[in-house]
């Protein structure tokens, strides 16, 4: 297709180093916004992790955990605190906002809301034909077949491609933004709420293309949702984040099916299951109140206040994650105890 | 006799752009003590049917075109807006989905609760506040007298949606019709509103219409389940009947379309191909068929439920004549 032919760019050093480093990576990252009266609220505390190549991972979490200043902060969206963000190798998030635009067609990010993130006074052909301009000089009939291909990629049919934004379903209108992502020819999309402005027999349109997508192009993908069923049908692995921190990263059967951190524990366990004996034979862990004041989490680790396990030592010391087997990273400094007392409970 | 019987209910909005067939013809019965779970996607019609039970439906755009709404020996349908003031907030309670809109950003969380309250009168200034802060207990939030002297905006979206319930529960409703309850909240905070609404009704009996597009949700919270698709009701019956077996392929899409754990990982979904459909122009019989995999020459013809076991009723034209 003509699309995946753009000119790439000449071998030189930077980039055959480039080819060895993971498509990006997230070096403890800090993200803060000052708020009015000098207090700073830490959305994002001290984050690491790292997406290879042709990978997709799940990012979860609830609303204020800080997953959307992740996201906009490594597509350097907002300024980061600390740390680095890495995009194949280059320190993106750094750069001065000229370089910086040089590699935004290797990234780039799907919102919630297509509605917003679409210019509602152009047309399709003019949102992705502008896109693709970005890495190819197109014209003419080449630029329409090109449209033409993108649409077809993500389900939609040429004629369309003279349409406004309004004139699409919230589906359709998502499955524009997808194409418009993919004009560029990225290696590593974005995706932070994808489908869950979407009704269900939509969502799971949306879930396939974006694994077909991801499989056939060999994207990488950081998928951001607040549901766990939805990430798992798209991750490879999953990593959960609580208040500005990640408290458990590994591969996603076996988050779900030994999930180690009590949060995650509480996010399985909180899932509605659609099927009715299960649904109601099952015993839930619920969590008391909800989640703390991001401008003062609580000390030592923030998810003992709502943790039913949690012992006076927590307070003490903000446990690190640490390895629980095979890529498997668990933040909590009860987490052999907790295996061992839910192991004993049927 | 049901406490709720809801017979052909046809609600349509007139507006410039057509007429919106919202709810044709919709009917259901919901018992003392029993949940009815009202489910479907959006633009479905299961919000405007509580609406026009509660008479809450503007009119104009809305007209109701046809129907009947027995409780309790009343229609609420024709009975005229004082009969229903006086039942709605005493005898029929009702939960919003979204508690920031639905709460007065202006006035103190008890003075709000107390309104109620006062509206129905027979009761004091003091009386109302003891039941207001007791109403607040029974939701779970400690500090009931502080929290009532607090705004809506003090609190966070599960207590705020706390708040909405014990208002709701206050005056001891037999119905409570609860629309989204829990979509606008984090999933554990979803897990301990739902946990404490069927803790609240199961100790005062009381029956419930709970509106939702999760059929997780249903699963675990409702007794017998209506599914709508394009205003109308598809299929009905009792949760574990439905589930196991869907009489309708839209339900059954609906469920197979549904993300779940216990799927392997990147494992795709069963999607349903297509759009819901455009109800200002409706074609004729089953507004499923144009994504329907079993649809044939017979679904254009007009459908109505019927049952086909006891209690579980299908719209399903190819099901009512043994063909799936």
């Amino acid at each position: 297709m003509a699309l995946r032919t753009h000119p790439t760019p000449p071998p030189t050093a930077e980039s055959a180093a480039a080819a060895a480093a993971p498509c990006l990576e997230v070096r403890d990252l800090r993200v803060g916004f000052a708020l009015e009266g000098g207090a700073v609220v830490q959305a994002v505390r001290g984050v690491s992790l790292c997406l290879d190549a042709g990978e997709v991972l799940g990012l979860v979490g609830e609303s204020g955990c800080g997953k959307s200043t992740l996201a906009r902060a490594c597509a350097g969206l907002v300024p980061i605190g600390s740390g680095e963000v890495l995009l194949q190798g280059r320190p993106f998030a750094r750069l001065p906002a000229g370089e910086r635009r040089r590699l935004r067609p290797d990234l780039q990010m799907v919102f919630q809301d297509p509605y917003a993130s679409l210019n509602p006074r152009m047309t399709v052909q003019e949102t992705l034909g502008e896109a693709l301009r970005v890495r190819q000089a197109l014209a003419g009939a080449a630029l329409r077949a090109a449209v033409a291909a993108l649409l077809d990629e993500v389900g939609l049919t040429p004629e369309q491609a003279w349409r406004y934004p309004h004139e699409f379903s919230g589906g359709q209108r998502q499955r524009v933004a997808i194409a418009r992502a993919l004009a560029t020819a990225p290696r590593v999309i974005i995706a932070d709420e994808p489908v869950s402005a979407l009704d269900v027999s939509i969502q799971a349109q949306i879930i396939n293309l974006l694994n077909r997508l991801c499989r056939e192009r060999g994207l990488a993908m950081l998928f951001i949702s607040h549901d766990l069923a939805v990430v798992h049908h798209l991750a490879d692995r999953i990593a959960v984040m609580y208040l500005g921190r990640l408290v458990e990263v590994g591969p996603a059967a076996a988050v779900i099916a030994a999930p180690g951190h009590p949060y995650t524990r509480a996010l399985v366990s909180a899932l509605p299951d659609p099927d009715p004996e299960r649904e109601r034979r099952r015993r839930r862990l619920l969590l008391q109140g909800d989640l703390p004041s991001p401008l003062a989490p609580p000390s030592g680790c923030a998810f003992r206040t709502r943790c039913p396990w949690a012992a006076p030592s927590c307070a003490e010391r903000e446990p690190a994650l640490e390895s629980a087997g095979d890529g498997h990273l668990v933040a909590c400094l009860r987490r052999e105890e907790i295996a061992a007392m839910s192991a004993e409970k049927p | 006799m049901a406490l709720l019987d809801v017979h052909d209910l046809t609600m349509r909005f007139h507006t410039r752009d057509g007429v919106v067939r919202a709810v044709e013809g919709v009917s259901f019965q919901v018992d003392r003590g029993e949940t009815l779970g009202l489910v479907g996607e959006s633009g479905s019609g299961k919000s405007v049917t509580c609406m026009a039970l509660l008479g809450l439906v503007p009119t104009p755009p809305g007209r109701l075109e046809a129907g009947r709404a027995d409780f309790d020996g009343t229609d609420l349908l024709s009975c005229g807006e004082r009969r229903l003031r006086d039942l709605r907030g005493r005898r029929i309670g009702m939960i919003f989905q979204d508690p920031m809109t639905a709460l007065n950003p202006c006035l103190r969380i008890g003075t709000q609760m107390t309104e109620v309250l006062r509206c129905h009168g027979r009761c004091s200034r003091r009386d109302a506040r003891d039941r207001a802060e007791a109403a607040l207990r029974d939701v779970g939030i400690q500090d009931a007298a502080e929290r009532a002297r607090g705004y809506p905006h003090q609190l966070s979206g599960g207590m705020r949606q706390r708040v909405m319930i014990a208002m709701a529960l206050m005056a001891g409703p037999d119905l409570l019709i609860a629309d989204e309850p829990t979509t606008a909240l984090d999933v554990t905070v979803q897990a301990q509103i739902l946990e404490l609404m069927r803790g609240l009704q199961q100790a005062r009996g009381m029956a419930m219409i709970l509106v939702t597009h999760n059929l997780g949700v249903v699963a675990g919270a409702c007794d017998r389940v209506a599914v709508m698709y394009a205003g109308r009701i598809v299929e009905t019956g009792a949760v574990a009947a439905v589930f196991r077996q869907p009489l309708h392929p839209y339900t059954e899409a609906l469920y197979r379309a549904l993300p779940r754990l216990a799927a392997g990982p990147r494992r795709d979904l069963e999607a349903i191909p297509g759009q819901p459909p455009r109800i200002t122009a409706p074609e004729p019989g089953c507004p499923f068929a144009p994504r329907c995999r079993h649809a044939a020459p017979v679904c254009r013809e007009p459908m109505a439920l019927r049952e086909l076991s006891p209690g579980h009723a299908t719209a399903c034209l190819r099901r009512q004549r043994g063909e799936l």
